[in-house]
Formats: C-alpha cells, structure tokens, sequence
C-alpha cells in the first residue's frame, strides 16, 4: 500500500518513479525507500507499523527545481507528513531527498 | 464557602524543584548513556542497511564530552576524522544517508535516531528516578 501511494503522488509530477533502484535512461527520475518501525505494541504484537520513507527526486544540473515544493505537498496529500527537504546535490545532478513518515496497520506494507 | 485541597501537592513541587537543580553529575550520566545508545543503533542499522565496505565510516563515530551550555547540558554524536581515502568521514556518510545519481538513498542515521528514542527516555527516565529516590522523593 505504501509503495501505491506514493507511486500515485509522484507520477503526476514526475513520470519516471520506481522504489529502490531507478534503472531507466530518463535524467529526471525518483526513487524512493523506507525503514518499517512497530509500534504500539500489545501482546508483544505491533498495531502499527511507522514508514520512514525517504524518496529522492533526481535532475541534471541546469534544470530548474520549481517542482520542489510541489513534490513535497504531493506527499502531505498522500497521507504523509510534510517532509523535511535535504539538498544532495553533486557534481553528477540534482538530488533532493524528501524525508516522511507515514502509519499503517500492520499489513499495510506490501510490494 | 467550597474549599478544594489536593494532597502531595508539595511533594510534587519539591520534586520540580529538585529536578530543576539536576547535578552536573546526572545531567552528565543521563547525555552519555544516551549517546552511546544512539552510537550503537546507527552502527546496528548501518552495517543492515549495508553502510559497510571498509568499516570506517560506522567506526569514525564518536560522542563529544558532555558540554554545558546557556540551555543545560549537550552531547553531540558524530562522524568525525577522515578515511583512508582521505574523505571527510561525515560525507561518506551525508552521501549513504540521502543517496545519489545512481546511489540509493541509506538513511541509516535518521532511522536509527527514529528507533533509539523510547531507549533514550527510559535511560533519562531511569536516572532521573533514581536521583529523586536519592533525595527521598
């Protein structure tokens, strides 16, 4: 489920998406990952799973980044938290990794 | 004319003020217990996460002494030095945290730092609880 929703909130911003690894040709493309922590236990059991999603979105140098902010309010609608916004850029591109969270039921992960 | 009286109300204000008097020597124990429990976490979600190809940028943290400060008391915990390579060890890990062309993303420290704080409380927890049995509150 989460890899859904994220896919959905990117795609109408960015056409190239794909979770873990991007192994296409396009320049502009994200990716994105995320850490599963249990949480509110009960009979050693999670209720809960906390999604420590990071996603990426990657450009060439000389692009304009105007679609920033816009990715990010993109992940808010989806359902996760406002994301903390780190500039990674480097000498091979634009990298700005977007930080999140988001809830789930236990079963909510999926592929 | 009503009159409403709560028992132990001094005891909890003297418990407040003793807390706001917290020794150097607690606040000290507390940062550096807390720190060591954020430096093995990160080591434990780096090496899963596969932060490790030497081994060096996992064994450059470090916690800095325990320094206070206008607000209290810091600790800072920190990838210091340089490698073999003579890459500064914090961008090596700045490089595995967020990724890059071609590099996914690792974020070993902000998940590590996610998973390590119910462990922090309770070690603050522990020693504030101990120092107030220590004054008889």
């Amino acid at each position: 489920m989460i890899d859904t929703i994220i896919r959905n909130a990117l795609l109408p911003l960015v056409s190239e998406v794909a979770p873990n690894r991007y192994t296409g040709d396009s320049l502009e493309y994200c990716t994105w990952t995320y850490s599963e922590i249990p949480d509110d236990f009960a009979d050693d059991d999670p209720n809960h799973i906390r999604y420590l999603v990071t996603v990426n979105w990657c450009l060439p140098h000389g692009q304009n980044p105007e679609k920033k902010h816009q990715i990010a309010n993109a992940l808010k609608n989806a359902g996760l938290t406002y994301p903390t916004i780190t500039n990674a850029s480097d000498d091979d591109g634009q990298n700005y990794a977007f930080q999140s969270e988001w809830a789930g039921g236990v079963f909510d992960g999926e592929a | 004319m009503a009159k409403l009286d709560v028992a132990g109300m001094e005891e909890i204000i003297s418990g407040f003020d003793a807390l706001s008097e917290l020794p150097d020597e607690v606040a000290n124990a507390i940062l550096t217990e807390q720190a060591d429990a954020v430096i093995s976490e990160i080591r434990r979600t780096g090496e899963a996460m596969g932060v490790h190809r030497t081994g060096q940028t996992l064994d450059s943290l470090k916690a800095t002494g325990v320094k206070k400060t206008k607000n209290g008391h810091e600790v800072k915990v920190e990838f210091a030095g340089k490698n073999r390579a003579g890459e500064k060890n914090v961008t090596v890990a700045f490089i595995n945290e967020y990724g890059k062309t071609n590099q996914p993303a690792r974020p070993f420290v902000s998940t590590a730092v996610e998973a390590v704080e119910p462990r922090t409380m309770e070690i603050a927890q522990k020693k504030v609880e101990q120092f107030l049995k220590q004054k008889g509150l």
